[in-house]
Parts: structure tokens; C-alpha cells; sequence
């Protein structure tokens, strides 16, 4: 029994390190996607499958500012079947996604900051999948 | 066998177990505060909702994005707006390291805007020393932006390896129950992307609307930080930091925004498909308003500076 719960110990510790690892690499690997524009945050998301609807989602907020061209470029870990849609938040209204209306996801999503203040970043799994995702938001000065 | 497992999993149970609740934000006062002999109290009267912070964690990068207005408009890089390193030694509490930390980064952030690496190896070197204090050097690779910065060829990759880092020890001292390092960090940062676009309007020949109106919204970051800093304010310097927010706040009287309705539409840049909402805000400072707040984030900055 102690050396099954040791085992179990082991293992957890480098799953969480090999994890970390992971995130780390695709957040690297994603910045890579940002064309022009200059890294500000990535935001990691890890979700289990769901039925629910809407399907569960991470939310961050994030400050902008007039006059700032914003992009919130997503990357799918390998391994999982989710594809991460962003979605862009005033308050309570959507401003941009990275979901087409015809049902396609894009890699980005870009906004154009006409007003200062605090917006909000939804992620989800399209269709409630289980995914893992990396959302890097960059920006690129208006001139 | 077993006693090499059993001492394999006392360990990975010691490194789980150090982690403590992130929403623990008062546990550490003591270490802030240090051995600073004129601290009082370090009791907190609340926990700051984990919700406001991460708010406030959000916009820690705003002063990069300060001095990419700076350089847009044409502004010419000064080295005087840029804290002096030596002052470094000086900090001998982690309340005085966690703010100049913070200010340090932000003339990071305007150095590598505007490619000055030379400087950036100087700025890195104390960095390197505050986050060694603070134990969170782990999350720079100084080796690795020492080669960057000695490239004039990977400024983009400078950029994004110093901003990453400084997100990632954010996110480690949340939640690892230093959320008040974090803070610190947070309004040092602040002051110091203030400081500099406030001395640029203060030195401009003529008037800058633009960088004028980004200073002029900053109001809402303000309220945010003197909420954020009211939840410490019973705990030693805290108090002080906190009324000092709160003097800066008031510099803010006279600002005003207003939102007109404009037409949405698409445009493609850089690529991709960006979308221009139709809300569009105006905010105002008058011209004494301005010199409030010129002074009084000068006289806030330098306050910090000189702890």
C-alpha cells in the first residue's frame, strides 16, 4: 500500500511538471503566430468535456486602451480534440470571436480599441469538447 | 526499494503541500515588511477578492504598451526618465524591493521599446538582484536575455522573453499566497509607465492629445489601485502607499469621458480580420488637471524610489 501511494505521489509530481512543460512550449510556439504585434499575456485554459450548454469556459479580464489594435491568437494543444474559440467582451456585449458564422474557427481574432477601459476574454471548447489552448494577446500601436 | 519511494513521496508531498491557498494574500506581511523598523501593524483587515486582483494583474503590461505610444508619436527616448540602478542596494525590505521591482520592469519595458540594450544589460542586473531578494529569480532566464540583449537582431524576442517572465512570476506569487508582492510589483510598475509619459508631456514642446488622453484613462486604473492598496492599508507602509494612491486620485478631479456612437465596421491588418466597435470614448484633462498629475505622480514616483 506505501508503495502504491508513493508511486501515485511520483507520478503526479512529474504529470504536473511535464504539464507545465507542455503550456510552456505552446505558449512559445503560439507567440510565434503574432505577426507584427507585441506579446503582452498568454492565457492558459484547460477544460474537461461537457454537454452543457453554453460549455464551460475560462474568463480574464484584460485592459485596453483607445487608439490600440488588439489580437487574441488561440493554439490548440496536440492530444486534444477541442479547438479553442476566444471571444471578446464590452461588458456584456460580444465584440469579435475567432468563430465564423459559417461555423469555421479562425487562429485570431482582432480588435480595434475605441474606448479605454476593462474588457472581458472568453474561452471555450467548440461543441463542449475536452481541449487544452493557449490565448496569446498582443497589440500594435495605430500609426 | 520502499525507503527510496517513501523519501521520494515525503518530498513531492513537501513541495505539494508548501503551496498554499493563492486567496492566503495576508499570511506573508512579515516577510514584506521585513526588518523595516517603523512598521506599526501587519494585521489585514480583508483578503482582497481574488476576482480584483486578477483585474489588476491584467494591466500590468500597460506601460510597455505606454511607451509604444511614446515611440508611435514620435517621442525621443531619455535615459533621465529611468530610475538610477544603484539605488538597488538601498532596498533592504521586500515592500521597497517588490516597488522598485516593479519600476525597474516598466523601464525595461520603455528601454526594449525603443532598442537600447545597453542600458538593458545595467536595468537587468538589478533586476536580477531585487528577484533574488524576493526569491522569484526562477522565472528569468538572465543568461539567455543577456545573449538577446547583446543582438540588436532579437529585440522582438527580448521583449517577449522579459514580459513573459514578469507574467509568470505574477501568476506564481498569486498563487503561492504573495498577492501583496504582486500588488507591489503591479503599482510600481504603474508609477514608473506614468512617470515617463507624464515627464514627456512635461517636456514636450507642444501638446501631445494622445498621450494626453491614455493619462486622462488612466483614472479607472487608479480608483482600481487605491481599492486594491485600501485592502493592505492597516498593514505598515501599506497605509502610507495607499494614502499616497489616494492623493493621486485626487490630482485626477476635473478629468471627464464621454462616449459617442460611431459605425461599426471591418478592417483586415496585419492579416487577420479586426473588428472597430462603434462606441467610441473622448476623456478631457485640463490643462491644470495635467500639472496635478504631473506632479503628483513625480512626486509619488520618486517617493518610491527614495524608500
Amino acid at each position: 500500500m506505501r508503495k502504491a501511494i508513493a508511486l501515485l505521489f511520483i507520478a503526479l509530481f512529474f504529470l504536473a511538471g511535464n504539464a507545465f512543460a507542455q503550456s510552456d512550449e505552446l505558449v512559445n510556439t503560439c507567440a510565434l503566430n503574432i505577426g507584427n504585434a507585441t506579446y503582452m499575456k498568454d492565457f492558459k485554459v484547460k477544460l474537461q468535456q461537457s454537454s452543457v450548454k453554453p460549455p464551460p469556459s475560462s474568463k480574464f479580464s484584460v485592459l485596453m486602451n483607445k487608439g490600440t489594435i488588439y489580437k487574441l491568437n488561440t493554439c490548440n494543444a496536440d492530444g486534444y480534440e477541442g479547438q479553442a474559440i476566444v471571444e471578446l467582451y464590452d461588458g456584456n456585449k460580444k465584440i469579435t470571436s475567432n468563430l465564423q458564422p459559417d461555423g469555421s474557427v479562425k487562429d485570431a481574432a482582432g480588435f480595434f480599441c475605441q474606448k479605454s477601459g476593462v474588457y472581458k476574454v472568453d474561452v471555450y471548447f467548440k461543441d463542449g469538447k475536452e481541449g487544452a489552448a493557449v490565448v496569446i494577446l498582443s497589440f500594435m500601436q495605430n500609426k | 526499494m520502499e525507503k527510496i519511494l517513501i523519501v521520494l513521496a515525503a518530498f513531492a508531498l513537501v513541495l505539494f503541500g508548501c503551496k498554499s491557498d493563492p486567496n492566503k494574500g495576508s499570511e506573508n506581511f512579515d516577510d514584506i515588511l521585513g526588518d523595516d523598523v517603523n512598521v506599526e501593524s501587519s494585521e489585514v483587515t480583508e483578503e482582497m477578492p481574488t476576482e480584483a486582483l486578477q483585474v489588476l494583474q491584467n494591466i500590468s503590461s500597460s506601460p510597455v504598451e505606454m511607451a509604444a505610444l511614446l515611440q508611435a508619436s514620435g517621442v525621443e527616448f531619455s535615459e533621465r526618465y529611468i530610475a538610477e540602478i544603484q539605488d538597488v542596494d538601498r532596498y533592504n525590505t521586500d515592500f521597497k524591493r517588490a516597488l522598485n521591482l516593479g519600476i525597474l520592469g516598466a523601464d525595461l519595458g520603455y528601454l526594449n521599446m525603443y532598442k537600447k540594450t545597453g542600458p538593458v544589460m545595467n536595468n537587468m542586473q538589478a533586476i536580477r538582484k531585487l528577484s533574488e531578494e524576493l526569491r522569484v529569480q526562477q522565472f528569468f532566464d538572465f543568461q539567455t536575455i543577456k545573449r538577446l540583449a547583446t543582438n540588436n537582431e532579437n529585440i522582438d524576442s527580448l521583449m517577449y522573453i522579459t514580459l513573459q517572465s514578469f507574467n509568470n512570476m505574477d501568476t506564481y506569487l498569486q498563487q503561492n499566497g504573495r498577492s501583496e508582492v504582486s500588488a507591489l510589483i503591479l503599482c510600481g510598475t504603474w508609477i514608473e509607465g506614468m512617470y515617463i509619459a507624464t515627464q514627456v508631456i512635461k517636456d514636450a514642446p507642444e501638446k501631445n492629445p494622445e498621450i494626453e488622453e491614455r493619462i486622462g484613462d488612466q483614472k479607472g486604473i487608479v480608483e482600481n489601485l487605491t481599492v486594491m492598496l485600501s485592502y493592505y492599508k492597516n498593514a505598515g507602509q501599506f497605509a502610507n502607499l495607499h494614502k499616497q494612491f489616494e492623493d493621486l486620485l485626487e490630482s485626477y478631479d476635473g478629468v471627464t469621458t464621454t462616449i459617442t456612437q460611431g459605425e461599426p465596421e471591418q478592417r483586415e491588418i496585419d492579416g487577420i480580420m479586426v473588428v472597430i466597435p462603434n462606441e467610441v470614448s473622448n476623456t478631457v484633462v485640463p490643462d491644470e488637471t495635467m500639472e496635478n498629475i504631473i506632479n503628483t505622480v513625480k512626486n509619488v514616483r520618486n517617493n518610491l524610489i527614495q524608500l
